[in-house]
């Protein structure tokens, strides 16, 4: 079966004082169809450009340099923005983390969701309008037609997100890229929200791009995992594999930093120091100077993804040392 | 537990709202409705709830940083809602505050340096800049910082070395009381846990207690001896932290804990998803104040307050269910 989303080799930059700094390097990922694909990583690490740059949303100071994205074998890098307009909110919709600042406060909420039905689908007024309001109650909001007419200063945090999930759903997407769909949101309404994708999502049959820093809501949604660290994906698996059996160092201590609900540990365990510095990338691995089993040749050579079993692979010596196939 | 350090009785902070020219008061937000506890010498006081439940607020009345609007605040046996300003100030010598944002909470036109000494200055301690300086280079490398690094200025610092220099001017002062409002909510995972290992560490080695203030269940579980559960304003369940968490006793405790997702993908807890929103803090509803989200509401819950009771040694419930 071929991929929904296919990225290879990207890398997108960003200009800043000293020249074109790369925030990914050689990213490789695919996401299959019905499939939900986790993206992980601290801040910084290069989620949401990766998010960003499959949406071709980047600032104007940003761009891809090298690297593909094949969308249903079509290719999205060096698509004129016409063309990428008719596939983005379409087959390809976004939600982002800030319910607050994503909406538009000067409309209402029923002529936003509205929007991408007008344009995409050429529906009028009359016909959005009534399609908004069934996408309100799609997504779990009360009394929708009176919402509908409501602007986004009169909803809650939780419901806010909701209103995003509907315009999201709004031209039935294939794929849905979420960047931190929950982060600014309360546990209880998380759990609302979260209950609210995975609905959706076997409903229609949608691949889900979901970007966190929360280990908790990965294990909880996704079925692979892809571990991002400083620009570049360090260990990608099945979500059983990555929580399981992590491989990468840095995944290791990630899993083992989180104070858990379950047992009382007298301590953490920590990762010490801080990611390097986007100017100042190491040569070697980008992990080197925090890991725990780190070598000469880790500071030297930078390794590249390794596979540990078939679907499952570290960036990481070790995994070549342990004398498994690569 | 020893004589308390800390004892919170009926703290209550309303705020007014105001309307139209005359800005006459049409109405009170009750952030803090009631809330009362204790810390003992060298122990952690979780105060756990979502966001507006008034946790910060409780926090900073509790230091007079907002002046509450009733209650009694023992500290060492003291009423220090009794203090004249100046003789506030002085207590403040004993509790401290580390803040949520170790961005907004460092001036950034002050060095590290300056910053640290400012509340030895405030409360003439260490009297000579010499020996400030080295109080300084000794608190920099209590809290995991490198002395040398004194004369820099806050944004030359990432997130994590910023909080920490956040604890290390709470500590100049010496005191018995931390109160940390969210302390490592903007932190990535793994800067979290060096910090959250930090205050672990010097809690043993000054004796401090603390009042841990989070959103986070597991964070609070982990450094916790005692947990308070707020839920607009109140205090709805207390009890020691692995009891609370074993066994939840109201409702809103089990569905907040049930809530929280598992760092594992093969365990499926049984979740309890609460419907709605939070009400509002200005319009409360009627008897329980959790009742129209309640999985267990009753008919008595509907026009009740529910009393506030030891059910267990230690352990307290504010739930009809338990009457």
């Amino acid at each position: 079966m071929s991929a929904l989303l296919e990225v290879s080799g990207l890398t997108t930059s960003f200009l800043t004082a000293s020249g074109y700094l790369p925030a990914i390097e050689d990213v490789n990922f695919a996401i299959e169809k019905g499939e939900t694909l986790g993206i992980v990583g601290e801040s910084g690490c290069g989620k949401s450009v990766t998010s960003l740059s499959i949406m071709q949303l980047l600032s104007s100071n940003g761009k891809i340099q090298k690297g593909s994205i094949l969308f249903e074998g079509k290719q999205l890098v060096g698509l004129k923005d016409t063309s990428m307009r008719k596939i983005r909110g379409n087959d390809i919709a976004m939600i982002f983390q800030e319910p607050m600042t994503s909406l538009n406060p000067v409309h209402k909420i029923g002529k936003q969701i509205g929007e991408s039905l007008r344009i995409h689908r050429g529906l009028n007024k009359e016909q959005s309008k009534q399609k908004a309001v069934d996408l309100l109650k799609l997504v779990g909001i009360p009394r929708a037609e009176d919402i509908a007419d409501e602007y986004p200063h009169r909803l809650s945090g939780g419901m806010r997100q909701r209103v995003m999930i509907a315009i999201a759903m709004a031209c039935d997407p294939k794929l849905l890229i979420a960047d931190e769909p929950t982060t600014a949101l309360d546990v209880t309404i998380q759990a609302q929200i979260l209950d609210l994708m995975r609905k959706l999502k076997a409903e229609r049959e949608m691949s889900i791009m979901l970007i966190t820093h929360d280990l908790g809501v990965v294990a909880e949604m996704c079925d692979r995992v892809v571990v991002m660290y400083a620009g570049k994906v360090v260990e990608q698996g099945d979500v059983r594999d990555i929580f399981r059996k992590p491989t990468h160092p840095y995944t290791i201590g990630l899993l083992s930093s989180i104070p858990r609900l379950e047992d009382r540990q007298q301590r953490l365990s920590s990762i010490p120091g801080n990611v390097p510095s986007i100017e100042v990338m190491p040569a070697g691995c980008r992990f080197a100077s925090r890991c725990p089993h780190a070598t000469q040749r880790c500071a030297d050579d930078e390794p590249s993804l390794l596979s540990v079993t078939d679907n499952h692979q570290a960036r990481c010596w070790l995994v070549d040392e342990k004398g498994v196939a690569v | 537990m020893s004589e308390a350090l800390l004892q919170v009785r009926n703290l209550k902070k309303h705020f007014p709202i105001r309307k139209g020219v005359m800005r006459r008061i049409a109405g009170q937000v009750r952030a803090v409705d009631g809330v009362s506890f204790e810390v003992g010498a060298g122990e952690t006081f979780g105060l756990v709830g979502e966001s507006g439940c008034g946790k910060s607020t409780a926090g900073r009345s509790i230091l007079r940083l907002i002046e509450p609007t009733a209650g009694q605040i023992l500290f060492g046996g003291k009423d220090i809602r009794k203090l004249r300003k100046g003789q506030m100030r002085l207590m403040r010598r004993e509790m401290q505050i580390v803040f949520q944002d170790p961005y907004a909470s460092l001036n950034p036109r002050y060095t590290v340096r300056q910053i640290l000494e400012e509340p030895m200055i405030i409360h003439s301690l260490f009297g000579s800049p010499t020996e400030r300086q080295k109080r300084v280079a000794e608190l920099l490398e209590t809290v995991g910082l490198s002395a040398s690094r004194m004369d820099r200025y806050p944004h030359e610092f990432s997130g994590g070395q910023r909080q920490r220099i956040g604890i290390a001017r709470a500590l100049a002062v010496d005191p018995k009381l931390i109160i940390a409002d969210e302390p490592v909510s903007a932190l990535d995972v793994s800067v979290q846990s060096q910090v959250l290992n930090l205050l672990d560490d010097l809690q043993k080695q000054l004796n401090l207690s603390y009042v841990f203030i989070a959103h986070d269940l597991s964070v609070v579980k982990h450094i916790s001896d005692r947990i308070g559960v707020m839920y607009l304003g109140q205090i709805v369940e207390l009890g020691e932290s692995d009891q609370l968490y074993e066994n939840p006793l109201h409702p809103y405790t089990q569905a907040l804990l049930s809530a929280v997702p598992v760092p594992d993908p093969e365990v499926r807890r049984e979740r309890i998803i609460l419907q709605g929103d939070l009400p509002s803090p200005a319009n409360p509803p009627k008897g329980c104040y959790f009742h129209p989200r309640c999985k267990d509401c009753m008919e008595v819950c509907r026009t009740q307050a529910p009393e506030w009771k030891e059910v267990k040694p230690g352990r307290f419930v504010g739930c009809h269910l338990y009457d």
